[in-house]
């Protein structure tokens, strides 16, 4: 055993700091909430601006192979990105494009595709968006309905996509549609790449607002909407079983709720600990010393349950119930640690992100909000803990 | 970073438990709880052919040499076991500081014995004040010609009846502060003065309060500097708090395990109450709980085994293992439903134990104060 990184992953992530020291002003923060945000405040161009820069230093798909623009780099050297970049709250993180469609693509995609695709996603050129979950199918993903009909050289899509997020500024999706109604839910299901921007009938992208007031999420509507035939991901009627490998490439993105957290809780000990900071619950007051001692410990444990989904990865182990063991506790903490923040804040917390007012420009105020969304999205806690009790303890289903 | 064991240490952990299940039983378990000393000396001469209670003395002095975190994968072992006796506290809680802070005639003359069995030794630190703070030792050792005479109480002390030697925790010098003052004393067990009230606890592990009369100790019994026993008792408290949190992750292990295997087996309504969600969730909390409790037990136990500083790691351990091993019995207990509140059910046995784990050392309380201090709050 050893809780330390090895020379070499400690100096990584000396230069990401500075790097991130530098490039990502305080105010330009908040890169898990600013991703949604759409082209307010100009946070989109910054993103993307920042996500290239990213692909030029070769950080945005570090984990891939070196073929397609990556640099094979280790589990662990991808969380220590990770962790750093959500612990700066810095934007241009792109989970959808390296971290799904990509790695699919790579996988099971033709040389055209891979051509097309890979090498933009690696240079921080394009936006890609999901296509999973519709109105009738959430938890249980394999009950969609959403169907694409092969007529010669186009499928032709019928149905509803929602909560896919960024779709309204994406440029491609990654599409889940039922090929076969004849067989078994989970065997009818097939990918495509969708284009998003070169689509002109058939496709109607409404945004959701979401609770905090963000573009985020997205309806999207396909009426008889056409998709070139080669846009097929893999083999038909595989989808489900591609779907299945997306939360593995997940993996190393545990790590972001410990790192949001300990910047958060560094954040509160500082306003406690002000005697200025008026109406801010002291840090003598014994309630807030057992918060943030909480709140520390269960961060700890956290980061320790992401970090053994990634040395398991590293190790070549395949983590089976750890990594819905990490997801249920990271995102519960977080949102245990989103409440205890905002009773530390007091009546301040209600301010929204602004500057004046509002505690760590806005930060309390928003994880409140963010935190809602974590444990249900990616796989609810109630469907994790299935995961964990099936899958990794053998209890019958 | 690793987050595994090394190929000794899965050694040390599959020959204990194989030893354990087969020299171990929980019937040996419930008979010593109702045992007058309260340990099976076949075990322990049994142990001691295992070189376990010398596993981290240094080979010099007829130990092993092995690591505190070596030590801490049996440690996890014994918890999984409920190993009754004075293993823990001759190995850990005395063991380590002879060895770590000893004279050479005191490592000469002790070490080899503890290392082979022959010597069972007690820490004894708490006392009526009922506290791990250092306000509260109380127990006078005031100096007479070559040595000390002692007179006070010490309490909650396991196992010290069978004890041949007690690591006492002294106040030498009143006044300045409390942690100011304070000697750790070798004292004989059997000496004159010393006698020994048996208390009925929740563990069943033989609980003492020891009144001392004037107790006569020489100079040359001293363990570190007179007045200088806090720095070696706040190591202890490294070493034992965990020790504990090995212990207990081995014993929510095990309570996981009977959890699961239960709710396989128990049919109502036609179908194993593991096909439940509600039984699921349940076993799913208790999982996420033993996984986390390791990895911040291990993190902590590293720390303090490579010589690092680790009190803040220590205390955050503590605090949350201790909680986590209560919280893991109480979802046993209610998979298990009205069979698991029984005396002939195991459950009993590891929820006795899990408070006693949490008290030892400081619970949940306790630590999470000490972390809030770290934090500079």
């Amino acid at each position: 055993m050893e809780f330390q990184l090895s020379p070499e992953d400690e100096a990584f992530r000396q230069e990401l700091r500075q790097f991130l020291r530098e490039e990502v002003p305080p105010e330009k923060t908040g890169g898990m909430s600013s991703m949604n945000e759409g082209d307010e405040n100009g946070g989109d161009a910054f993103a993307m601006a920042m996500r290239k820069k990213l692909a030029q230093r070769g950080w945005l798909t570090m984990g891939w192979p070196k073929e397609y623009g990556g640099q094979d780099a280790s589990p662990m050297r991808q969380t220590i990105f990770m962790e750093e970049m959500a612990y700066w709250d810095a934007p241009g993180m792109d989970l959808m494009g390296v971290g799904i469609v990509g790695p699919t693509i790579m996988r099971v995609g033709s040389d055209a595709q891979k051509r097309q695709h890979l090498h933009a996603i690696a240079k921080g050129e394009v936006i890609w968006s999901q296509g999973f979950s519709e109105p009738g199918a959430g938890s249980d993903l394999a009950g969609l309905q959403t169907r694409a009909d092969l007529k010669g050289d186009v499928f032709v899509v019928n149905g509803q996509k929602i909560w896919s997020s960024g779709a309204h500024r994406a440029d491609y999706m990654y599409l889940m549609a039922r090929t076969d109604q004849d067989v078994p839910k989970h065997k009818g299901i097939s990918a495509l790449l969708v284009d998003l921007k070169s689509t002109k009938q058939g496709l109607e992208i409404r945004p959701i607002i979401n609770m905090a007031g963000m573009k985020g999420f997205n309806e999207v509507f396909f009426d008889n909407m056409e998709v070139p035939r080669e846009n097929l991901l893999g083999e038909l009627n595989q989808g489900w079983y591609y779907s299945m490998g997306l939360l593995e490439s997940e993996r190393t993105a545990f790590i972001n709720f410990s790192a949001i957290g300990r910047s958060v809780i560094e954040g509160l000990t500082r306003l406690v600990n002000d005697p200025d900071a008026r109406g801010i619950a002291s840090g003598k007051r014994p309630e807030t010393r057992a918060k943030l001692a909480d709140a520390t410990i269960e961060n700890k444990v956290a980061r320790n349950l992401a970090l053994t989904v990634t040395w398991m990865t590293g190790k070549g182990i395949r983590p089976t119930y750890q990594a819905s063991v990490a997801k249920v506790f990271g995102t519960e903490a977080f949102k245990r640690l989103a409440w205890s923040a905002m009773s530390i804040v007091g009546l301040y917390g209600q301010v929204e992100r602004q500057k004046q007012y509002a505690p760590l420009m806005g930060r309390v105020n928003s994880i409140y909000y963010t935190s809602v969304g974590m444990t249900i999205a990616g796989g609810a806690s109630e469907i994790q803990r299935n995961v964990i009790a099936t899958r990794g303890l053998g209890l019958p289903r | 970073m690793d987050l595994g064991l090394s190929e000794e240490q899965e050694m040390i952990k599959t020959t204990a438990r194989d030893f354990l299940e087969k020299e171990c039983p929980k019937s040996l378990v419930r008979d010593m709880e109702e045992d007058d000393k309260g340990y099976s000396p076949e075990l322990w001469k049994k142990m001691a052919d295992q070189q376990w209670m010398g596993m981290v003395i240094p080979e010099q002095y007829g130990g092993q040499g092995f690591s505190f975190l070596d030590l801490a994968v049996l440690i996890e072992e014994h918890g999984r076991a409920l190993v009754p006796g004075p293993f823990f506290s001759t190995a850990v809680l005395c063991g380590m500081p002879l060895a770590e802070f000893g004279t050479e005639a005191q490592k000469k003359e002790h070490l080899p014995k503890i290392a082979n069995g022959n010597e069972i030794w007690v820490y004894a630190q708490t006392e009526p004040s009922a506290t791990w703070e250092a306000s509260g030792v109380e127990l006078k050792a005031a100096a007479q010609g070559d040595g000390f005479v002692l007179n006070g109480t010490k309490l909650f002390i396991s196992y010290a009846h069978v004890a041949d030697y007690l690591l006492v925790a002294a106040r030498t010098k009143d006044g300045g502060k409390p942690e100011e003052g304070i000697t750790l004393l070798c004292v004989d067990a059997k000496a004159p003065g010393i006698a020994y009230e048996g208390l009925k606890t929740i563990a069943s592990d033989h609980q003492s309060e020891i009144t001392f009369k004037d107790v006569k100790v020489s100079k040359d019994s001293v363990l570190g500097e007179v007045d200088g026993g806090w720095a070696i008792i706040q190591k202890i408290g490294e070493w034992g708090a965990t020790g504990k949190c090995a212990e207990m992750v081995g014993g929510a292990q095990l309570v996981l395990e009977m959890s699961v295997e239960y709710a396989k087996q128990r049919v109502q309504f036609g179908r194993p109450i593991g096909s439940f969600q509600a039984i699921q969730h349940h076993c799913a909390n208790m999982v996420t709980d033993v996984d986390g409790s390791r990895y911040i037990a291990y993190e902590a136990i590293w720390r303090v085994s490579e010589g690092l500083d680790a009190s803040k790691e220590v205390s955050m351990a503590k605090a949350w293992v201790s909680d986590a091993y209560r919280r893991i019995c109480a979802l046993g207990h209610q998979i298990h439903g009205g069979i698991g509140f029984t005396k002939e059910h195991d459950m009993q046995l590891y929820f006795r134990r899990a408070k006693a784990a949490e008290l030892a050392f400081g619970d949940g309380d306790y630590h999470r104060e000490l972390v809030a201090q770290h934090l500079g709050i």
